[in-house]
């Protein structure tokens, strides 16, 4: 089908020969570059180019006014507001409200609405009478409807409702009286300039020209006015309208013509019979639901594939740009363009790319955060570290933040230091440094700069991103500029986000080759064969209402304010016109509702399977689904894999030992054993934000070793009850000690015990009293060991011999037992079955008594006396702090614990021989275990598929 | 009075969608063909809506199009119309809804809440563009992190009680660490349990002080009961101890005995005497001792000295000992309870922070909105106003929400308007939710009163065969006597009171079959028993020519939901599997995204790009991307400097370039690079998984550190959604099968317990009673522990509750079969209550002696339903490829930003290239006298710096003085300034300025960059066209604005064009 533009291109070269005397005017700027193009390709030789606007631009061009952009439009309304309310609410939070009242300004002019009629409170008033002779009589009912429940009894609700609204007027009369004095207004202001002052009188550069208007639908009653003024001076108008929705008094499509072609001064240039396109023209439909949205768009994306495959090669450009692709969900952008053809070479997109999708939103915002969350002098690792590790870090400079990151870890720093982020490379003193959130603008604008001249990579974007943030952010700044007060770090943050998340940078392309991809607004007056809709659903076309208004909705119809109504139809007439002319049609749409309910059929949608009889394939996207089989995961021992477990053997270099945490991980499951200590696949150090339990053992252990470690060294370990009275001050001391060589600080330096150290320090100082009172009621006895690190061989029958080491807490001795003691924080328990069940990995496998065992069975290697006992046992949480405290393990099922271990040592030493074996069998693989509980906090767990 | 109000109480089956519908259309109908728009039509789930608003749609569609339907004749009935008036009529209605479509409001109940709610953004200090947040498991993170980060001397009162709290648990030997504590219970604050005591919670100033001095009050009252009876009970145990008297002397030693009850009150336990032996043995000691020699003498002690002492603690015990308790379980929660009120604060900020609505607030939200307004006024601001209610599911409306629509409701009914209310108090199941059956059970009535309310019950079941109505009538009638005598509450009966129904087709087909197992000697379990059946079941039904996606599994859990799948799945691959048959399942839950092998190599890359130390994400990328652990993978992966080795370099390569993208645009890289859309079966999961992504990235912050947190949080969760196209049979939840409906149903594990949905929630009471009754609302977290306290009460009502709310789990399940009900599960003759699989089994006993031999049941023969098959034209389509390209590689942005930062920046942002602005006014100008007026509208639209105006000003007017340009601005000429010539084929060429004289054409261009040879070439382009069009004597100039000279190109005098 001939496009309409087309059309009235050629009728146009047709009926004028000289095209430069006409003045077109379009409903934007895209049709007239359209319209330019076919008129062009329809001459035959060169001519003079009419001239050709967008309606905006005509109403620029009359109007002595000039627009403004938007943020500093809401900043004006807003230095109104406060004044005129005499309150101080902050610029971020009015921002939302204050883009809801422009919208609500800007309509009442477009649609030359009285202001200050409109926000009259009626509230009080019984009974419109005369003076309200202005209105009509379904006005006034509409009023009525209204204003009839503020009669009974108040509320708060009304009463907040009421005050605001008495307001209005004023604020609406001092913004556009201030605007006014500095010549700019917003896009209703310029509408009502040019609509007051052609109603006086036409200017005569305009009464001269031949205008003509083309392919308008909903207009407002400014443009109506301009329009219907010109009509009468001869201007001409040509709609693209279609007999199916104009003649058929419910299709809201055609609501507006309707009406136009009733019009006193507009019914005159309507044509008696309208065009039949959309049912007369052959068109092949096709609907597909689909389960959500990207399937929409990998379907779409093999349609374009299959376009692409008929087309002629010689003029492709030209050709595919009758195919369009629409995206009434702007989201779907970026998808829709990562499933185009890899071949496609030609595409124009009218929509942009959304600047929250940079690297440098992401840096920004990043660095913002940073400044909400730093402390006095410090900011916070999570957002350090992730600006350290941006991709531009990263460029300008690598190694510098990569030392940054690692010293930051090393010394676990929750917060770090400004002085500890300096560098050579001078991104870093523009980025961390403390700012007001007063110098919010400057400080982003320097690092924008800074970025923009330094990253010079002429094939990359990232000067294109700082450029648009540039001019974004320097519109902020010159807003604060002016402002008395500027929003703390989180309300510079939220205006921030809202101002950035809704730009987009443009795309280069060619109107007018290629694939076109356009937003629905976008396709007003343009035609294409191929016509391709995704997201058709109700709440993206038509898209939801507007966001709020504070006119409430009667009132509007009252004052011929649109309503949802007007949007409704206004979608519905550029859904059906974009289908009139098209030849193939495809619709997609999910079948998947969101939480609120979105997700059903677009009504136009159903409207077209209804009513319109239209032959149409029904299709339904579903992907065969497999179920993912669990593959094991096995690994054999191949001859580096036992080179590198020689590790653990004597006499390598690496010198390593087998720790019986590892010999735990064996026992429990070989893989991980081997993943963790052979093939050492861990998972990064990280800044430990948490406190977690591995600090306060930490903690815990170092404290108790200080305590003790005095008694050893001083006088052979002996330990009396009353030495064990040790005051408050002391411990208090050395868990600050330990805090500090935890976080590397210095000795002198003062730790801050702020958010969950706060804790910590209270159970180690409860934990460590505890120790104490236990070892009091215990006491005497000789300290034997502390933290001794020790280290065994054991010999394998292939001749390897293996070390086995690691650390005893404490060893002591009184009245003829040895204590082998470990503290444990967790929640270990003390009870095992056997010896056998310590080698064995099921559930009730027990490490810290296999582990304290171990130490037992060193210990009695090592200090066999026949005559004492040896007694291994925790203190932990729970023995500790139980009712009746009872030092030791203990085993099979027994309440009371076990008071000498020596005669399981033996088979102990067995199992643990065998153990070590096994892991150096090369027979034997590392293999996944069996018992899904070891498998819970295993670090291997989305590997394993566990 | 006319009855305007109608409750119509719906089981299963009883084609409750098609009375709502009738319901609508007879409404929609009766009146003015618009008056749809006073109707509104409340759903509770999604999915359920958009059923409600297809049906309506269809059946008026065939109306309208005159095609008979099952709905039609009843409609004429009704409305007295004729065929032809129900034709005209509903093409009528049919076209109204849909073109005014925005006022077909059938919604679920938080979709019209959210709607009232937008409207008011204003009055609730929301921002307009407010992101709804479903999840709290995420927000409750937060917020109790940003609780803890309060820790510190600014709130001295705070971190008190927080220490207090951890030293508390851990001297009670539990996790020190309370913030997994804080956040079990912080979740209790979006159930609206907890909104309705809220105000009263936080109404006070300085919460943790008072909290405090409570905190002392119960420790006290504990305290004191202990303190007396251990002083007793050691007394006791001195003197057994004086008088040699050891545990081996008591018969049954402490075992329950009044030994072990003396024992633990002395070291400070609190017993209470909970066996039947001390029951007895505080009575006298007759039955203290074991036979032997000392026993009288052991007698005589007992009775003259301990006695005196049990009668004491007896009689010391019985007065305190509620009060002790109570206060014992008060205390359980008291210290995540006083924090509440600062993490209510602390989420207020994070809501605020983050523009937020949470979903769970929005219903107390609109009660505050509706409560201090009349509704009118409400429904007035949201243009819409509704004559007519009619509301589903009400079984499951909360108490907000019902105090929500009543005012609606009640003004409705004052209007004389009909209202309807569907629900089927049976299929209540989602208490956790906050849905209260007693709404619909009572206080409906009670509201509206009887005179204006009609009871109709819908009591015909249009959705089961014969055998399986008549089977579910014994079954629940019996069931629900049987739990309510149990529960000593005759709650059940009342709900199940109503529970027969009447068949409507099929009246003596249909089967129901019922399996139990025993662990049998290869000592399996029940469960392996069952689940090896369902292969069985499948096989049956196929004989009898079911198809596979006839069959519903219906699972008490999601788990059990996927231990089927993955059984079914594994049992497709063994000698077992019969040929010719199909085991193949789906379920929206079993098929989760983490079990993808893209998934995992996109996210274990996402990992690795976040911190390339990783060694475990790279470990596992590497395995993932080569399947298998040879050639030492793992131990390169793990090692500093060979695990490059593993990766694939095109990856490494691009880390960089990955680290700029956006969490999608970097998906979809991956998922190139990779060649991940190259594995068919990877598709569907690869789709769903950029679904989520693409959800994801809407949220405030989108970056991969913050999607790999939430991913670790609702991986889980996370599921391929099924089409039901497909021929599986289809595994879902209970709660998930609720309104569907199926062919053949197996329920293979029938014997979930009666307990909770999960976790047992906590229960918010007013304490009446002294002393607690100083407390306001507290929380108790439902536990046996309860019973002999002040809230035994409390307790007995929710005992009652969860026994019927899993008697309600068991209809619901029981109801969704059509043709065939298959049961398995463990056999039970204990006469126990506890497991639902007991109360079945018992009903068989006691209803069907015959048929139940204990282990197996069976009712009708097992054959296949008649087939109702309907014809689609739907076609399947499924993705044959992937396509995941980059269009960086075909488009780019628009490049304006290179030349702005290529000098000195300060500098530039000053300096504007003035070039240009000369350009652009002096293309304006057509003559001298208009320059001025040009000018002044030139510096008007760019708001200039004074230097600029003043140097533009200077050098356009040495262009207007020029010795030879001054002429061209003279009247002599006809003037087309920037003037756009349309060349034939589509291009276009604009010329700054054409000078049309009587027997001369001048063109001049203006340049502002350096002299280019091109632009000869351009200008003579234009000289050529200009010529073409039959203009005389073509001049034409171009003018460097730079040095303002000129050059003339084309002379008229020296070249000819065209000879
Ligand atoms: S997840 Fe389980 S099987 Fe895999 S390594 Fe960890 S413990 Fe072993």
């Amino acid at each position: 089908m001939t496009p309409f533009l087309k059309e009235l291109a050629e009728q146009m070269i047709r009926e004028h020969p000289k095209l430069d005397e006409l003045t077109f005017v379009f409903p934007n700027r895209r049709a007239a570059l359209y319209f330019e193009n076919y008129l062009a390709r329809a001459l035959k030789k060169p001519q003079w180019a009419p001239a050709l606007f967008s309606i905006e631009e005509f109403f620029k061009r009359h109007s002595d006014l000039r627009e403004p952009d938007k943020l500093t439009l809401i900043f004006k309304l807003y230095q109104v507001y406060t004044s005129v309310l005499n309150n101080n609410e902050s610029f971020d939070r009015f921002y939302f409200w204050g883009e809801m009242l422009l919208r609500d300004f800007d309509e009442i002019d477009k649609y030359l609405v009285n202001a200050p009629q409109l926000f009259k409170d009626l509230s009080k008033i019984k009974e419109l009478d005369e003076t309200f002779d202005y209105l009509t009589e379904e006005q006034k009912s509409f009023l009525k409807d209204f204003w009839i429940h503020f009669s009974d009894k108040p509320s708060a609700t009304k009463d907040e409702f009421l005050f605001m609204w008495k307001k209005l007027p004023k604020v609406y009369t001092e913004f556009t009286k201030a605007l006014k004095k500095e010549s700019l207004g917003y896009e209703g202001m310029l509408h009502r300039d040019v609509a007051e002052s052609f109603s006086k009188k036409i200017p005569a550069a305009v009464r001269n020209s031949r205008f003509i208007f083309a392919g308008f639908n909903a207009l407002t009653k400014a443009e109506e006015k301009v329009i219907s003024i010109l009509v009468a001076n001869g201007a001409k108008i040509y709609w693209d309208a279609d007999e199916y929705y104009v003649e058929n008094d419910l299709q809201e499509a055609g609501q507006f013509m309707r009406e136009y072609r009733k019009h006193e001064h507009l019914a005159s240039t309507f044509d008696a019979a309208l065009p039949k396109h959309f049912l007369e023209s052959q068109k092949n439909i096709s609907l597909t639901a689909v389960p959500q949205r990207i399937g929409q768009a990998k379907l779409a994306g093999l349609e374009i594939a299959d376009i692409l495959k008929t087309l002629p090669k010689d003029d492709l450009p030209v050709e595919l740009s009758k195919t369009v692709i629409v995206l009434p969900d702007e989201s779907m952008l970026l998808p829709m363009m990562h499933s185009l053809p890899d071949e496609l070479r030609d595409i124009n997109v009218t929509m942009g790319f959304p600047l929250r999708d940079t690297p440098l939103f992401n840096l920004l915002d990043q660095v913002i955060e940073m400044q909400v969350r730093k402390r006095s002098a410090s900011f916070r690792h999570r957002e350090v570290n992730a600006i350290l590790g941006h991709a531009y870090f990263l460029t300008l400079a690598e190694k510098e933040a990569q030392e940054r990151i690692a010293q930051i870890v090393r010394n676990n720093r929750v917060y770090v230091p400004i002085d500890e982020l300096l560098g050579d490379d001078p991104i870093f003193a523009t980025i961390f440094r403390f700012v007001e959130s007063a110098q919010a603008t400057d400080y982003l604008l320097e690092i924008v700069e800074h970025l923009g001249a330094r990253l010079t990579d002429k094939k990359s974007f990232d000067r294109e991103y700082a450029y648009h943030f540039h001019q974004h952010i320097s519109r902020l700044h010159s807003i604060f500029s002016v402002s008395e007060k500027a929003p703390d770090w989180r309300g510079f943050q939220k205006l921030f986000r809202q101002v950035m998340m809704m730009q987009k940078i443009p795309f280069t392309g060619e109107p007018l080759r290629g694939l076109q991809i356009m937003g629905v607004l976008e396709t007003r007056n343009l035609d294409f064969d191929n016509v391709i809709i995704l997201s058709l659903n109700e709440g993206q076309l038509p898209s939801p209402p507007r966001q709020g208004s504070y006119v409430p909705h009667a009132i509007r119809r009252a004052y011929g304010l649109p309503t949802w109504q007007h949007q409704d139809a206004i979608y519905a007439y550029l859904f059906y016109r974009l289908l009139q002319r098209a030849s193939n049609v495809s619709f997609y749409y999910s079948t998947e509702p969101d939480v609120i309910g979105n997700g059903e059929m677009s009504r136009y949608l159903q409207q077209v399977i209804m009513e319109s009889k239209l032959p149409m394939q029904k299709r339904v996207l579903h992907n065969p689904i497999h179920v993912h089989a669990i593959h094991p995961i096995v690994v054999d021992k191949t001859p580096t894999v036992m080179q590198v477990l020689d590790k653990f053997v004597n006499e390598t270099p690496e010198m390593r030992s087998l720790s019986p945490s590892s010999l735990n991980d064996y026992i429990e499951c070989s893989l991980r054993f081997y993943l963790k200590h052979v093939a050492q696949m861990r998972e990064a150090d990280e800044v430990e934000e948490d406190v977690d339990a591995r600090i306060l053992g930490s903690i815990l252990h170092d404290v108790a070793f200080w305590l003790y470690q005095e008694f050893r060294d001083t006088r052979g370990g002996a330990v009396n009850p009353d030495d064990l009275n040790i005051p408050d001050e002391r411990i208090d001391k050395l868990i600050d000690r330990a805090f500090r060589e935890f976080y590397h600080m210095a000795y002198n330096e003062e730790i801050v015990y702020e958010g969950k150290r706060i804790v910590v320090k209270e159970v180690v100082r409860t934990f460590v009293r505890k120790v104490l009172e236990r070892d009091a009621e215990y006491a005497p006895f000789e300290i034997r060991m502390l933290e001794q690190d020790f280290n065994e061989t054991i010999d394998l029958t292939s001749g390897k011999r293996v070390r086995v080491g690691g650390k005893i807490d404490r060893a002591d001795a009184s009245r003829g037992t040895v204590r082998v003691v470990d503290y444990k924080t967790g929640n270990d328990e003390l009870k095992f079955d056997d010896i056998e069940s310590l080698f064995n990995g099921d559930s009730k496998h027990n490490k810290a008594a296999f582990q304290t065992i171990l130490y037992a069975y060193v210990y009695f290697l090592h200090n066999n006396s026949p005559v004492e006992k040896i007694q291994p046992g925790l203190m932990n949480r729970n023995s500790l702090f139980g009712r009746d405290f009872k030092f030791g393990l203990k085993a099979g099922g027994s309440k009371e614990p076990m008071e000498d271990v020596k005669p399981m040592l033996q088979e102990f030493g067995q199992r643990l021989h065998q153990v070590v074996e096994e892991i150096y069998d090369p027979k034997v693989p590392f293999a996944q275990t069996s018992n899904l509980k070891s498998c819970t906090w295993c670090p291997y767990r989305a590997l394993c598929r566990r | 009075m006319t009855k305007t109000f109608h409750i119509y109480r719906s089981s299963a089956g009883s084609g409750k969608t098609r009375t709502l519908a009738k319901r609508y259309i007879l409404l929609a109908l009766s009146k003015q063909p618009e008056y749809f728009r006073f109707i509104l039509a409340v759903t509770f789930a999604n999915k359920a809506t958009q059923e409600m608003k297809s049906r309506i749609l269809e059946y008026l569609d065939d109306f309208a199009n005159g095609r008979p339907n099952n709905l039609s004749g009843e409609i004429k009935t009704e409305l007295h119309i004729d065929d032809d008036t129900l034709q005209a009529k509903s093409r009528e209605v049919l076209s109204y809804i849909l073109h005014k479509y925005s006022q077909f409001s059938i919604s679920t109940i938080d979709a019209f809440f959210q709607r009232v709610i937008r409207s008011f953004t204003r009055e609730a200090g929301l921002m307009g563009n407010f992101r709804l947040e479903v999840d709290t498991d995420y927000v409750l993170d937060e917020v109790i992190a940003a609780l803890m980060d309060d820790l510190g001397p600014e709130r001295q009162d705070l971190t008190d009680w927080v220490v207090q709290f951890s030293r508390e648990r851990l001297q009670e030997g539990e996790n020190w660490n309370v913030e997994f504590q804080l956040k079990m219970f912080a979740k209790e604050i979006f159930k609206e349990q907890f909104k309705t005591v809220e105000d009263r919670i936080l109404g006070s100033e300085n919460i943790l002080e008072d909290n405090r001095r409570m905190l002392d009050f119960l420790q006290t009252e504990v305290n004191t009961y202990r303190n007396y009876m251990r002083t007793k009970a050691s007394e006791a145990l001195r003197i057994l101890d004086e008088n040699n008297i050891k545990v081996s002397d008591f018969s049954y030693g402490d075992i329950g005995t009044i030994y072990a009850w003396f024992r633990d009150l002395s070291l400070g336990k609190s017993r209470s005497r909970d066996s039947k032996r001390i029951e007895a043995s505080v009575l006298g000691p007759t039955d203290w001792f074991k036979k032997g020699i000392y026993r009288e003498k052991y007698l005589a002690i007992a009775e003259s000295k301990i006695m005196p002492i049990v009668r004491d603690m007896v009689a010391y015990d019985d007065e305190n000992s509620i009060i002790s308790r109570t206060a014992i379980q008060v205390l359980k929660n008291f210290y995540a309870f006083g924090l509440i009120t600062d993490i209510t604060r602390k989420l207020r900020d994070y809501r605020e922070e983050n523009n937020l609505l949470i979903l769970a607030d929005a219903s107390k939200f609109l009660n505050g909105v509706i409560n201090n307004s009349d509704t009118p006024f409400v429904y007035e601001k949201v243009g819409s106003y509704y004559r007519n209610y009619l509301i589903d599911e009400f079984q499951d409306t909360s108490l907000f929400q019902w105090k929500n629509f009543t005012p609606l409701l009640r003004e409705a009914g004052d209007q004389n308007y009909f209202s309807l209310i569907v629900g089927d108090v049976k299929q209540s199941i989602y208490r956790w939710r906050s849905g209260d059956l007693e709404i619909l059970q009572k206080h409906v009535v009670n509201e509206f009163g009887e005179v204006r309310t009609e009871i109709v019950p819908l009591d015909t079941n249009f959705r089961s065969a014969g055998n399986i109505v008549d089977f579910n009538n014994t079954m629940f009638k019996a069931a629900a006597a049987r739990v309510a005598t149990h529960v000593n509450d005759n709650l059940p009966v009342e709900v199940f009171a109503e529970a027969e129904q009447k068949k409507s087709k099929w009246l003596d087909s249909g089967f129901v079959r019922m399996k139990f197992f025993e662990r049998n000697e290869e000592d399996e379990g029940w469960e392996e028993q069952a689940m090896r059946m369902i292969p069985t079941w499948m096989e049956q039904l196929q004989d009898k020519g079911a198809k596979q996606k006839e069959i519903a599994i219906i699972v008490r859990k999601n788990e059990e939901g996927q231990r089927i799948a993955q059984y079914l799945l594994n049992f497709r691959n063994t000698p077992e599997a019969k040929p010719g048959y199909s085991y193949e399942v789906v379920s929206n839950e079993s098929l989760r995204l983490d079990t993808s092998l893209s998934v995992n190599i996109i996210i274990s890359a996402l990992k690795f790009l976040k911190n390339t130390q990783d060694r475990v994400s790279r470990g596992q990328l590497a395995y993932e991307l080569a399947g298998t652990p040879a050639d030492d993978l793992f131990i390169k992966a793990g090692s500093k400097d060979r695990f490059e080795d593993t990766l694939p370099p095109k990856f490494l390569d691009r880390l960089k370039h990955f680290k700029q993208l956006s969490l999608f645009e970097l998906t979809e890289e991956i998922i190139q690079l990779f060649g991940l859309g190259e594995k068919p079966e990877e598709l569907a999961y690869l789709q769903a998984f950029q679904d989520l992504i693409l959800e994801f990235s809407a949220r405030e912050r989108t970056d991969i550190n913050s999607f790999l947190e939430w991913w670790e949080m609702y991986k889980a969760r996370k599921s391929i959604k099924v089409s039901s196209s497909i021929d599986a049979a289809n595994i879902v939840t209970i709660h998930g099968s609720k309104g569907l409906q199926y062919k053949y149903v197996i329920i293979p594990f029938c014997n979930w317990r009666f307990g909770h949905e999960s976790s047992t929630p906590l229960m918010w009471i007013t304490p009446t009673e002294k002393p607690f009754n100083q407390l306001g609302a507290l929380a108790l977290r439902f536990s046996t522990d309860l019973k002999r306290t002040q809230f035994e009460a409390a307790y007995q009502e929710e005992y009652v509750k969860v026994y019927l709310d899993n008697l309600n789990l068991l209809y619901v399940a029981f109801t969704r079969a059509e043709w065939g009900l298959i049961v398995t599960g463990p056999v039970s003759n204990s006469g126990r209550m506890n497991f639902v699989g007991e109360v079945v089994q018992a009903v068989l006993q006691e209803k069907y002696p015959f048929q139940f031999n204990g282990v197996e049941f069976s009712v009708g023969e097992i054959n296949t339903m008649p087939d109702q098959w309907v014809k689609t034209d739907i076609i399947e389509r499924k993705l044959d490829r992937y396509p995941s390209t980059d269009w960086r590689e075909k488009l780019v942005i628009k490049r304006e930003g290179s030349e702005f930062f290529e000098d000195e920046v300060s500098e530039k942002r000053s300096k504007i290239n003035r070039g240009i602005l000369i350009h652009t006014v002096l293309s304006r100008i057509e003559y001298k006298t208009d320059a001025e007026e040009k000018l002044i509208q030139f510096f008007l639209e760019h708001a200039l710096p004074n230097e600029d105006i003043e140097a533009v000003r200077k050098d356009v007017y040495s262009v207007l003085d020029h010795p030879v340009m001054s002429n061209w601005f003279t009247k002599e000429w006809e003037i087309k300034a920037e003037a756009l010539v349309l060349l034939p084929g589509g291009t276009q060429k604009r010329i700054d300025r054409i000078m049309l004289g009587k027997k001369r054409t001048v063109i001049v261009d203006y340049k502002t960059g350096e002299r280019k040879s091109a632009d000869r070439d351009q200008i003579e382009v234009y000289a050529r066209v200009l010529t073409q069009m039959g203009y005389p004597n073509v001049q034409a100039f171009l003018v460097y604005l730079k040095d303002m000279k000129l050059d003339e190109v084309i002379s008229n005098s020296t070249f000819n064009l065209f000879g």
